[in-house]
């Protein structure tokens, strides 16, 4: 008996530390989208609206049906729990692999109030943050025509699982928050608009630490994507005169960043970039080879520049220059005020080696 | 003599007591014909006692013949004739003369450990040919065989078989120990015995290796270890055992070794689903729905919107069933098993779903589970992983995911804490412990 009691003790205890309580899988509504804006009341400055999954057990191309609720609230913790009055079924983040925050949140909000995204416990830091346009909620609301599960369209839209577009930046979680606190980086945030019943994602936001940013165009944003993650789908076009554009698909790239110590810092940047010509003039390679690779090095090398001044010109430092100047001269407070005092001024100097390696497959 | 062997068996009907007569001397002869080869007796006794008689060549036979013992022990007399003898007295002296009727004349087929390219004869319910058929594969003088008898009434016969210079003398000692401590009635299948030597009788996995294939026995007493064979079982027990011997298939053996090695590692992957996969489903269902993947999340949560019970009811449900359509087509004849399994495994999967008492992956999880038991080539520790399984869906039930990983790791530790007569079970460096302690000797 004592024994046995000895046994059951511990057993009875254990059923604290069950976690999460027992909640069956059909009792929960899961949040594929998450949205934050912002409105006009001072009282309640946030509206989070939700897309909830309804599922079924047939799937089939198009049959994803969502429900989104909407609720004004003081703080997205409150809208949260208030917005579970207006479901009949537990809300469970599990799943939200995409929040999207409203244009208008990004000028005013801090970082502080972004916080409950990383506390949450069921919210997965691998989650996909992005800037939504015209505002959170109408990209909600968008139901692509090829989607088979609910919110599926985003989630492959976002990291290499679906489409691997030049254009589309991905931000996890944890890196925007990394990116955040630390400083000398500052995080970059991709921008989603609602087209029709598509999305169109090719563009991105800067931020600095206070939340105000600079947006880049397509153009800019395939450049940064390209500089800063290895990701070789990306093309390396010239313009030629006569309309004929020459375009170089990248099979391989690398990026090598540098920074000169000096009065003014230099940061140097190296990218090589090999490929195959898609399009060219015929001729064209024959005639002139290394000329065409160096034509081609002296316009992105002019195009990576133009970028980086821009960037620079706003204040912000998605590259992460001043983390790196810092962890390359054992900085200190004082070398990070120093650094961030001729940040302005810095100097770029971008070197890029492209080597062709044909012209494609002949046939 | 006659008067004395009737009166001890309470004029039994079925014993047959004569006393002949040639015109030159008197024979007494009592057996029971039931237990003994009438041909055997006809050609031995009766024929140079009739119509060949010589009574100085009849006392020769008598005296030198090999199965012609002299039992002057009266007190004796009634275990000879239940084993199968026949008493005769001549002359005033008793002889026995042993005319085992034997109903094996073949090795048997396997019917429990069947193999595709191995040996397909197997052990027979009698000692002897089971004797023959391990002397046949084992042929070493050093194989020691020790008779013994268990059972107050049965009186089993009971060989205990080892390699003299390879046996473990600890286990071996361990074995003589406890089946001197044992008094059992009836003894009737080996299983019986082992969980007799067992010594835990609760204990989760068996500690002891049953087989019917006598290459299996003959690979293990070749590994040192020790056969008992028990007359009357078609099974051997094998002793002392460690977890992975309950899942080396003979087959593993005779195949080219990469295939053996992957079908081995078939095998763990099919025991530890067999085991778990109810419980997870209980777990990821009910308690951690991000663990699956957004697709399968959303398939079973549309599955199991029809569902009016929690899913460890369902489970409950699904596992009762299957335990039921297993154990009825073991019990059932063999015309009528078909039948259970068509009813059960056609009609009450796809019903079961369609009814909405069962979400769809729930079909598939249990025949998932029910299959890859039958991947685990020894029985009784198919029964005991078939037990385990549900160990896991009660802590799933209450704990969750954190339980079942808890409760794999206190598997692990009783694992190791579990021994097989005085030899680790969970013992994975053996072999190699074994050679540095012969090295250190």
């Amino acid at each position: 008996m004592k024994r046995l009691l000895r046994i059951l003790l511990p057993l009875v205890l254990c059923l604290n530390v069950s976690g999460c309580g027992m909640k069956d899988i059909d009792k929960r509504f899961y949040v594929v989208t998450t949205g934050v804006d912002l409105t006009d009341n001072p009282e309640k400055p946030y509206r989070i609206s939700l897309r909830l999954a309804i599922t079924s057990a047939q799937v089939e191309s198009g049959s994803s049906r969502t429900e989104i609720e909407t609720i004004d609230a003081p703080s997205i913790a409150e809208g949260v729990r208030h917005l579970k009055s207006h479901v009949d079924k537990e809300l469970e983040f599990g799943h939200c692999r995409i929040f999207v925050l409203g244009k208008s949140l990004l000028r005013t909000a801090s970082p502080e109030t972004m916080s409950f995204f990383s506390r949450r416990r069921d919210i997965q830091m691998i989650s996909v943050f992005a800037v939504g346009e015209p505002d959170a909620l109408s990209v909600l609301k968008v139901s692509p025509k090829s989607e088979r599960y609910p919110g599926n369209a985003l989630f492959l839209s976002f990291g290499n699982e679906g489409t691997e577009s030049p254009y589309t930046i991905t931000t996890y979680l944890f890196d925007l928050v990394r990116k955040a606190y630390e400083r000398g980086i500052d995080p970059i945030l991709p921008v989603i608009k609602a087209e029709g019943r598509t999305y169109v994602i090719d563009q991105a936001v800067v931020l600095n630490k206070k939340g105000t940013g600079l947006l880049l165009t397509p153009k800019e944003t395939q450049l940064y994507k390209m500089t800063t993650s290895r990701s070789a789908k990306a093309e390396v076009v010239l313009p030629l005169d006569e309309q004929a554009r020459v375009v170089l698909t990248v099979s391989q790239l690398r990026t090598k960043i540098g920074i000169d110590r000096g009065t003014v810092p230099t940061v140097r940047m190296k990218v090589r970039v090999s490929g195959i010509l898609e399009e060219s003039p015929p001729g064209l390679l024959e005639r002139d080879w290394h000329g065409l690779e160096r034509r081609m090095e002296e316009s992105l090398s002019g195009q990576i520049e133009d970028l980086l001044i821009k960037i620079r010109n706003s204040g912000t430092d998605p590259y992460g220059f001043g983390l790196k100047y810092l962890s390359q001269y054992f900085g200190k407070e004082k070398d990070y005020k120093y650094w961030q005092s001729v940040y302005p001024e810095v100097k770029f100097k971008v070197e890029s080696d492209i080597h062709i390696k044909g012209p494609g497959v002949i046939r | 003599m006659i008067e004395q062997v009737r009166s001890r068996f309470g004029d039994a009907k079925d014993l047959v007591s004569e006393v002949m007569d040639n015109g030159y001397a008197r024979l007494e002869l009592c057996f029971f014909p039931a237990m003994c080869d009438v041909d055997q007796i006809k050609d031995a006794i009766l024929v140079p006692f009739s119509y060949r008689f010589d009574p100085d060549e009849f006392r020769r036979m008598l005296k030198t013949g090999l199965t012609f013992l002299k039992s002057d022990e009266p007190k004796k007399w009634p275990e000879l004739l239940l084993k199968g003898c026949v008493l005769l007295q001549y002359e005033d002296k008793v002889y026995s003369f042993l005319a085992i009727r034997k109903m094996q004349k073949a090795p048997g087929d396997t019917e429990v450990e069947a193999s595709l390219q191995g040996p397909q004869s197997a052990f027979t319910e009698d000692l002897d040919m089971n004797m023959n058929l391990v002397r046949l594969r084992y042929n070493s003088p050093n194989l020691n065989a020790e008779l013994m008898e268990k059972g107050e009434i049965s009186r089993t016969r009971i060989m205990i078989l080892f390699d003299r210079e390879k046996v473990d003398r600890t286990s071996l000692d361990e074995l003589r120990k406890r089946l001197e401590s044992i008094k059992p009635q009836l003894i009737q299948a080996s299983g019986q015995l082992a969980m007799y030597i067992g010594n835990a009788r609760f204990s989760m996995f068996p500690i002891t290796l049953q087989t019917e294939r006598p290459d299996r026995v003959a690979q293990l007493l070749q590994r040192g270890k020790i056969a008992v064979l028990v007359d009357g079982s078609r099974f051997a027990i094998t002793l002392p055992v460690r977890f992975f011997d309950f899942m080396h298939a003979m087959d593993d053996d005779y195949e080219p070794f990469w295939m053996g090695r992957i079908i081995i590692l078939f095998r763990y992957l099919g025991m530890v689903l067999s085991m778990t996969l109810p419980a997870l489903y209980i777990a990821a269902c009910s308690y951690n729905p991000e663990f699956f993947r957004v697709q399968l999340a959303f398939s079973i949560d549309g599955s199991r919107a029809a569902v009016p019970y929690p899913s460890f009811v369902e489970v409950f449900i699904m596992l009762f069933m299957i335990e039921a359509l297993i154990e009825a087509s073991i019990r059932l004849p063999r015309f009528v098993g078909s039948t259970a399994a068509t009813v059960g495994g056609l009609i009450l999967g796809q019903a079961a779903q369609q009814a909405g008492l069962v979400s769809s992956i729930m079909i598939i999880v249990t025949s998932v589970v029910a299959i890859s038991n039958f991947v685990i080539p020894n029985s009784s520790f198919s029964y005991s992983i078939r037990a385990l399984k549900y160990v896991f869906v009660l802590v799933a039930t209450f704990y969750g995911m954190v339980g079942i990983i808890v409760t794999l790791f206190l598997i692990v530790v009783y694992l190791c804490h579990l021994r097989s007569f005085g030899q680790p079970y969970l013992a994975v460096n053996m072999q190699k412990d074994q050679q540095k302690r012969e090295q250190s000797r």
